[in-house]
């Protein structure tokens, strides 16, 4: 394939992709709803942490972009679960560390950083350093990204000011709710990717599917800024 | 179907020109822009640089404006069902989660006005159990913690309608109530699982005042 029909195809995915994301621009926070209820709370609530957390991670279209740019090329399991621990041990230290030590953060600067973590990986797997010549280690990159995604996470949940009464069971119970929903949407999208991979189409289509990701990756990056500045 | 890489980023022979690469960035970077600018930025925020927000009405997203209140149809009188009451009760919370549940019977469109001070902070919570509804059904109206509260209340619909009041407090704390509307019944609720009903008679008009000579 040419040089002219890649970036063709390129543009055509980055629009499709556009047009059938669903709420591209919705905040990801956490809903009003969700919210008045987290400010009911004045003890231990395991159940309703793990649900939150595991619906922050399963609607959380930022931290799945980042996964599907991660697994993208993993083709071993071995290698999948590697990664995917490196990006749970990341994120786990600061969504704990950063909540119960108080750490303040703005969301949308981390947010941002989230965004660019997608661009990033997306340019990874469009051969992109590769080309340029220079190779930093994935895995480390997968780790420290990891540990942004992890403070979005933290920033998230200290806007709900959490009652101290039980914070500690409380997060630990988000974060194993957003394992568990990490859990569920990398089997989504392993299922996914390892059909699409049986096609002849696949290769052909990654580099334009990279190209819509890191545009994803963008949109992000440039809504998070716009927000920022705004403050 | 083809043999496939182990592992790793792309196959040696797929990592494409710097030029390819070069114009795929920038235009995942220009798509991303238009977007932001014609789509994203309209919709969170209220920005419209090319009006394409205003044209197709994203724009209204960002714009959460309350919707106008609507005179009824009576206009600004409103009968109500009911007799007109008045009521006060004090009640004392025990320290560390001791609360109490106040509401009256209200029927659909009937009116209160309350106001209540408690001697500490107290957590609050307005809310009302629908007539023939199961407890799920409930609305909740107004919650936080605070000292006092004011204000006035029409009921949406018929069932009971009131506070809960608890104090998380190391201190007991006196909360006092005081309403006028037109109610029937009060309800309390206590946390040592007591229930009370207390009627509430209509207010006799006090002997008539003749006016000033």
């Amino acid at each position: 394939m040419n040089s002219r029909t890649r970036v063709m195809l390129s543009l055509v995915a980055c629009v499709l992709i556009a047009a059938l994301w669903p709420d591209t621009a919705a905040a990801h926070g956490v809903s009003a709803r969700d919210a008045d209820f987290v400010q009911t709370i004045t003890g231990m609530a395991i159940g309703p942490f793990l649900y939150l957390g595991a619906k922050h991670m399963v609607t959380g279209y930022d931290h799945l972009l980042f996964l599907v740019g991660v697994i993208f090329f993993l083709y071993r399991l071995k290698d999948v679960l590697l990664y995917v621990s490196l990006f749970t041990l990341g994120h786990s230290l600061t969504l704990l560390g950063g909540v119960l030590g108080n750490v303040p953060a703005n969301a949308h600067l981390i947010d941002a950083v989230i965004g660019l973590s997608v661009v990033y990986k997306a340019f990874e797997n469009m051969g992109g350093f590769e080309r340029l010549g220079i190779h930093p280690d994935t895995r480390a990159a997968v780790m420290v990204f990891g540990l942004f995604h992890g403070f979005g996470l933290a920033t998230k949940l200290q806007e709900l000011a959490l009652p101290q009464n039980g914070l500690v069971a409380n997060i630990v119970s988000f974060n194993i709710g957003v394992e568990l929903g990490q859990f569920l949407a990398l089997t989504a999208i392993l299922i996914a990717l390892t059909y699409w991979r049986t096609r002849v189409g696949f290769l052909a289509h990654a580099f334009a599917t990279n190209t819509a990701l890191m545009m994803g990756g963008f949109i992000l990056m440039g809504y998070q800024l716009t927000g920022y500045m705004l403050e | 179907m083809s043999e496939i890489p182990a592992s790793a980023p792309l196959a040696a022979g797929a990592v494409p020109s710097k030029a390819t690469l070069g114009k795929a960035t920038v235009a995942a970077l220009v798509v991303a822009a238009i977007i932001l600018v014609t789509i994203v930025l309209p919709a969170e925020y209220g920005i419209d640089p090319i009006g394409f927000g205003a044209a197709t009405g994203l724009i209204g997203l960002s714009q959460t404006t309350p919707p106008p209140i609507v005179a009824s149809e009576s206009g600004p009188v409103r009968p109500q069902p009911a007799d007109y009451k008045v009521d006060t009760r004090r009640f004392s919370l025990e320290p560390f989660g001791g609360y109490v549940e106040y509401k009256y019977e209200l029927e659909a469109g009937a009116t209160m006005l309350y106001t209540w001070t408690a001697t500490g902070e107290i957590n609050f919570d307005f809310h009302t159990e629908p007539e023939g509804l199961p407890p799920s059904a409930s609305d909740s109206f107004e919650r936080g913690t605070a000292r006092e509260g004011r204000g006035s209340y029409t009921a949406p619909y018929t069932g009971i309608h009131g506070w809960f009041w608890e104090n998380d407090e190391e201190d007991a704390v006196t909360v006092t109530v005081t309403t006028a509307g037109f109610y029937s019944v009060a309800k309390e609720f206590r946390d040592d699982g007591t229930t009370a009903e207390y009627p509430v008679q209509a207010v006799v008009p006090p002997a008539l005042l003749s006016p000033a000579p």
